[in-house]
């Protein structure tokens, strides 16, 4: 199946979860947020959610400074 | 009345937009309790103080050191070794001698109620993630309105959390729900203009909170400030959430 991974349209097996496909893609887990279809994928929820057909994913980068 | 005028004139043309028109009194009634004064909470505090928010509680432990001056506008290299609550303080009260003052050298879960009472909004431009998790948690528990602002490197996030709406925190969960177990986040490199960038965007979304000209909910704001793009993102809760768990409980 096929998604849009950070712009980019990517081929994915089915049943990946987002923790596996961010792994895939070589993106660490610590200071990032995920958005699947413009909305934030809770960090606590990120690796249960099941990627489907055609979904959107973005990974933003998380900042704490001021 | 010639004091009327005077502030009349100081406003003008803030005033001119539809958004500011009439709202002057408003605005000298809010109060905003302000966590940080590097980067982000000096130059946003400056520009709410400018704007006519005459009400403000400020927090930080910090004094001023050389490296901070690049990006802390409201400091200079005179004022290195002094602490940023007394140089804000003063910096502050010479932009505008109307404006009243609470200052506090840290904030914890006892002085918590002193720093936020009577606020409209708390304002977390603080320069860590552990800091930022305990002052969202203690803004749910006591339902204050929350914005969190922060940068570095080149990225910015900037969110209204208008805690004191259950509602909102059902739909969209709190600031522990977005970030939940990010580990320790190291300190990075930042250029002046990009802790501007985001101190302008922070206070020009609290002057529209206080103005009622913020009507969007649970948006998140991500800024690449190389590339001047802005995308947003919508908040979801994490019904598991150690913080607003307690509020899903009982939604379907
Ligand atoms: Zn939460």
């Amino acid at each position: 199946m096929q998604i849009v991974f950070n712009n980019n349209r990517l081929s994915i097996v089915s049943q990946l979860t987002l923790a596996e496909l961010l792994q895939q893609q070589g993106i660490a887990m610590d200071a990032i947020a995920v958005a699947v279809d413009n909305d934030i994928v809770p960090r606590a929820k990120i690796k249960d959610f099941i990627v489907q057909d055609g979904m959107v994913v973005d990974v933003f980068t998380l900042v704490a400074g001021g | 009345m010639d004091k009327m005028n005077h502030c009349n004139e100081r406003y003008l043309r803030q005033a001119m937009l539809d958004e500011f028109a009439n709202k002057q009194d408003i605005l000298a009634n809010k109060k905003v309790a302000i966590a940080g004064l590097g980067g982000l909470g000096g130059l946003c505090s400056y520009l709410l103080v400018g704007a006519g928010v005459l009400k403000i509680n400020i927090a930080d432990s910090d004094v001023i050191e050389l490296s901070n001056i690049h990006r802390q506008i409201l400091f200079n290299q005179q004022n290195v070794g002094v602490s940023k609550l007394d140089c804000a303080i003063r910096e502050l009260k010479a932009l505008d001698d109307r404006v009243q003052i609470n200052s506090f050298a840290y904030i914890d879960e006892n002085n918590f109620t002193q720093f936020s009472q009577d606020c409209d909004l708390v304002l977390d431009l603080t320069d860590n993630i552990e800091t930022r998790r305990k002052l969202s948690k203690l803004c749910c528990q006591h339902a204050i309105d929350f914005v969190h602002t922060s940068v570095a490197a080149f990225n910015g996030i900037m969110i209204a959390f208008p805690y004191s709406d259950r509602d909102f925190i059902r739909k969209y969960g709190c600031y522990e729900c977005l970030v939940g177990d990010t580990p320790k986040i190291k300190p990075q490199g930042i250029t002046g203009p990009s802790a501007a960038m985001m101190a302008s965007a922070c206070a020009q979304l609290v002057l529209l909170l206080l103005t009622g000209n913020y009507k969007e909910a649970g948006k998140v704001y991500l800024y690449d400030l190389k590339n001047f793009s802005i995308k947003q993102a919508k908040l979801s809760p994490n019904e598991n959430c150690p913080v607003c768990g307690g509020f899903h409980a009982n939604s379907i």
